[in-house]
């Protein structure tokens, strides 16, 4: 119980500190914004000459990407920058003193942290996305679907998060890490483009990577766009992909913290 | 005209300084060449995916926006490679480091500019230059030196917009409680909408995106232009006014920032 | 150029040649506020800051007046919080005063700061000025080109500082490998190259142990008997204070408590009182 304790003081912690910067987050969220835009309007216009292309028609991909966009907002900023500038600055030692788990710790903190972004965001798509198709639109078992498996994603995406990271005890770019961490997460979860156009043998394989569960598999469940069977196939992917990360990251975080290197006097 | 001569040493002197510095952390060199390419990638990918499916988006074939996504790149990677001081503006003043450069007789904007340079910048200049070498081939639009010489002059205007908006945005920090001003990062988000053509995004948008941010002026505009499309030439020609708008705005919120910093960690 | 304008140009030079002593500084009324943000604690407090944000004005430096004559060593002294550092960085150009003039060899420090800048020398003791990736010599190589230094001067000064802080041995090192002590060595040498007539030191000898700070007090004794270079010295060292300054300025909360000549403040208090016990007193009653 008392593990429990320490961990909701990381969380509130979080929250406060989340709640101290304004402008940082409302940022971050219209950064996710600006991609849900734009990959609105440029589907619109090219469905204007095709009306479905892989399964999907316009009404099917405008509700994609108000799916897209609230999954894109759970814990959207990551966490390498601040990892790398806590190494430089040589915090990181208290952290990895501290008797909680490092990772345990990061992830109540980003949670707190991300709350208020998590739920702002629910707030408003779910809000504009009610008022543009309407409550009849909405398939009741597979939107209880969609939270749970939302919810399985984001310890996907934590996970993940979590493996980048520790790239940063190995080098200085953090910016780097944390380019490629989004765009790769971007590019594989269907985040700019649904899973189902991938060409070919692509369409296969990307199923089956961790990224699929962080966005993919949540907006298809919402928009019924999978057999139960499917469903629970997928989500059950996503569960088996949380233990697997977990595990990397447990056996990577022990090489990392042993190689992290003084800077300064 | 000395003054500026003085200066325009002094920027040399300070990037030669940084490229020395920067030479003794070797191994991320290689990293980071890795992670650019890697990013892009996935990026290019995206655009391939998509173009997979269909022919053109809102009138642009697939070369045509790659060339939309040159600008950009090329653009973005000049601000990192020569001046990427204007990213760091938001950390310096939060760890109220401005103190150092406010008692050197170095215009301050000289030196936010050179505090930091980025050889990523140079990187994406590199690929930036590749993909607009191809893309062109490929367009078949460049026909005389003049048409190059035309290239170049767009190249550095955009250059220009592009470090002017890194360098507004930046300034927001000096209006920010805590510094943290993730505006940078939300005005490169928006760069994401000119990596295709304004004519599929409703007037609104265009509007806000396209002219008060002007990113229509980045890309679609001077490649507009290049690659021969209709009404191209009125937004062409107001590239230079839209420059000189932006070098003024850039100015008068700097003096105004430098005028509230507080100097407080 | 007639003769009436050489005539006109020769009147001022004629009136202020009678003057010994140079007015270097003159601070009027100096007044500088802060905006902090008013927030109640807890989760629900800050959720009602991120909407409805409540800030309130803090008055850091509250109307202080005083004048520094040329070749003078002045002291500062203030608890945390004091609005020592505040004035100070009016004083270099960094802060824009909220209210009152500073006037620096006629000049306003913010107003014009590059020209201003060009004649002080800042020593901040926390902070670093020299580049931290760079051996110290290309550190001072640079500064050279930013101060326009002849070089036989520039030389000159080099090996004169080498001498005396005992700086040539670690010249090529980056300075983030230096310790504290040699490092802030070098920040004193490389403020000095362009021989400022005015020098501003921040708590210059924080962290130090007490044969550097030795070394640092002859240096500066030397730079104050034998160029007549002002300084202005800001430090919680009461020792700092006592071995290098004639001048002394006690703020509180903002305002001047003391301006006077050393020796005064001991006939202020009772006999054989020491300066730690002096401020202690102060620092106690404010």
């Amino acid at each position: 119980m008392t593990e429990m304790k320490k961990y909701i003081a990381c969380f509130r912690c979080g929250f406060l500190d989340g709640c101290a910067s304004r402008g940082y987050f409302i940022t971050g969220m219209l950064g996710n914004f600006i991609q849900a835009v734009v990959l609105y309007y440029v589907w619109k216009s090219v469905f204007a000459y095709h009306t479905t292309i892989n399964g999907f028609t316009w009404q099917l991909m405008k509700r994609y990407v108000f799916a897209a966009f609230l999954c894109s907002n759970v814990f959207s900023m990551g966490f390498e920058m601040e990892t790398a500038q806590r190494i430089i600055q040589g915090d990181i030692i208290l952290d990895l003193l501290k008797p909680v788990s490092y990772r345990g710790m990061l992830f109540f903190r980003m949670l707190g942290s991300a709350g208020m972004e998590i739920a702002a965001a629910i707030v408003l798509v779910g809000g504009i996305y009610l008022a543009v198709n309407g409550v009849s639109s909405l398939l009741p078992v597979n939107s209880v679907l969609f939270f749970i498996s939302l919810f399985l994603g984001m310890w996907i995406k934590f996970g993940i998060q979590y493996l980048f990271s520790l790239l940063c005890f190995y080098t200085d770019n953090a910016y780097g890490v944390t380019k490629a961490r989004e765009v790769l997460t971007n590019f594989l979860s269907g985040a700019l483009v649904p899973l189902a156009m991938f060409p070919g043998i692509f369409r296969q394989a990307v199923k089956w990577l961790p990224f699929s569960g962080i966005l993919d598999t949540p907006c298809c469940i919402f928009l019924g766009m999978l057999t139960p069977r499917e469903m629970l196939c997928r989500m059950l992917v996503q569960c088996l992909w949380i233990a697997l990360l977990w595990a990397a990251g447990e056996l990577l975080g022990k090489k990392a913290f042993g190689v992290i290197s003084m800077y300064g006097g | 005209m000395k003054k500026w001569i003085h200066y325009a040493k002094l920027y040399i002197l300070y990037e030669a300084e940084n490229v020395r510095s920067f030479a003794q952390y070797r191994a991320d060199f290689i990293l980071m060449i890795l992670f650019t390419l890697f990013s892009q990638g996935c990026s290019l990918a995206l655009i391939g995916i998509i173009y997979s499916n269909i022919p053109a988006v809102g009138g642009w074939t697939m070369w045509e926006v790659l060339l939309l996504y040159g600008f950009l790149l090329f653009s973005e990677g000049s601000v990192n490679f020569f001046f990427q001081g204007a990213w760091k503006i938001a950390n310096m003043i939060r760890e109220a480091d401005l103190d150092r450069f406010l008692v050197r007789p170095v215009p301050i904007s000289l030196q936010l500019l050179t505090a930091k340079i980025d050889f990523e910048g140079l990187n994406k200049m590199v690929i930036a230059s590749a993909l607009l070498f191809y893309s062109f081939r490929r367009c078949k639009v460049l026909q005389s030196p003049a048409d190059f010489a035309l290239l170049a002059v767009f190249l550095i205007q955009a250059c220009v917009i592009r470090l002017c908006m890194v360098w507004i945005a930046s300034c927001a920090s000096f209006w920010m409680e805590n510094g943290r001003n993730s505006l940078n990062y939300f005005v490169i988000c928006l760069g994401e909408m000119a990596k295709f053509p304004l004519v599929i995004y409703p007037p609104l948008l265009k509007g806000l995106f396209g002219y008060l941010i002007p990113y229509a002026f980045v890309s679609y505009y001077p490649v507009g232009y290049l690659a021969g499309k209709s009404k191209m030439t009125a937004g062409a020609t107001c590239m230079p006014l839209v420059c000189a708008g932006m070098v003024f705005l850039a100015y008068i919120v700097f003096k105004r920032g430098v005028a509230r910093y507080e100097s407080r960690c | 150029m007639r003769f009436s304008d050489v005539f006109l140009g020769l009147v001022p030079a004629i009136l202020l040649s009678g003057r010994e002593v140079m007015e270097l500084i003159r601070v009027e009324n100096l007044q500088k506020n802060y905006r902090i943000a008013k927030k109640q604690e807890g989760m629900i407090g800050s959720l009602k800051h991120l909407v409805f944000p409540v800030y309130e004005e803090k008055q850091a430096v509250k109307g202080i007046s005083f004048s520094i004559q040329k070749g003078e060593s002045v002291a500062f002294l203030g608890a945390n919080g004091a609005g020592k550092s505040t004035t100070i960085k009016m004083l270099t150009g960094i802060l824009q005063p909220s209210g009152g003039n500073i006037d620096i060899m006629g000049k306003d420090p913010f107003a014009d700061r590059m020209e201003y800048v060009a004649d002080i020398g800042v020593v901040f003791g926390q902070k670093t000025q020299l580049w931290w990736d760079l051996p110290v010599i290309e550190s001072f190589r640079l500064l050279k080109e930013i101060y326009a230094i002849p070089k036989e001067r520039y030389q000159k000064n080099l090996d004169m500082f080498c001498e005396i802080l005992g700086i040539r041995g670690f010249l090529n090192q980056p300075v983030r490998k230096l310790s504290l002590g040699q490092r802030v060595r070098a920040d004193l040498a490389a403020c000095l190259l362009h021989e400022p007539p005015l020098l501003f030191l921040d708590e210059p000898t924080i962290g130090l142990d007490v044969a550097v700070k030795q070394k640092i007090y002859a240096f500066l004794k030397n730079i104050h008997t034998e160029k007549k270079t002002t300084l202005l010295l800001t430090s919680h060292d009461l020792n700092d204070l006592e071995t290098l300054c004639d001048r002394l300025m006690i703020l509180e909360c903002g305002k001047l408590l003391f301006d006077g000549r050393m020796e005064q403040i001991f006939e202020r208090f009772e006999k054989g009182m020491t300066f730690e016990q002096i401020v202690i007193r102060l620092f106690e009653k404010a």
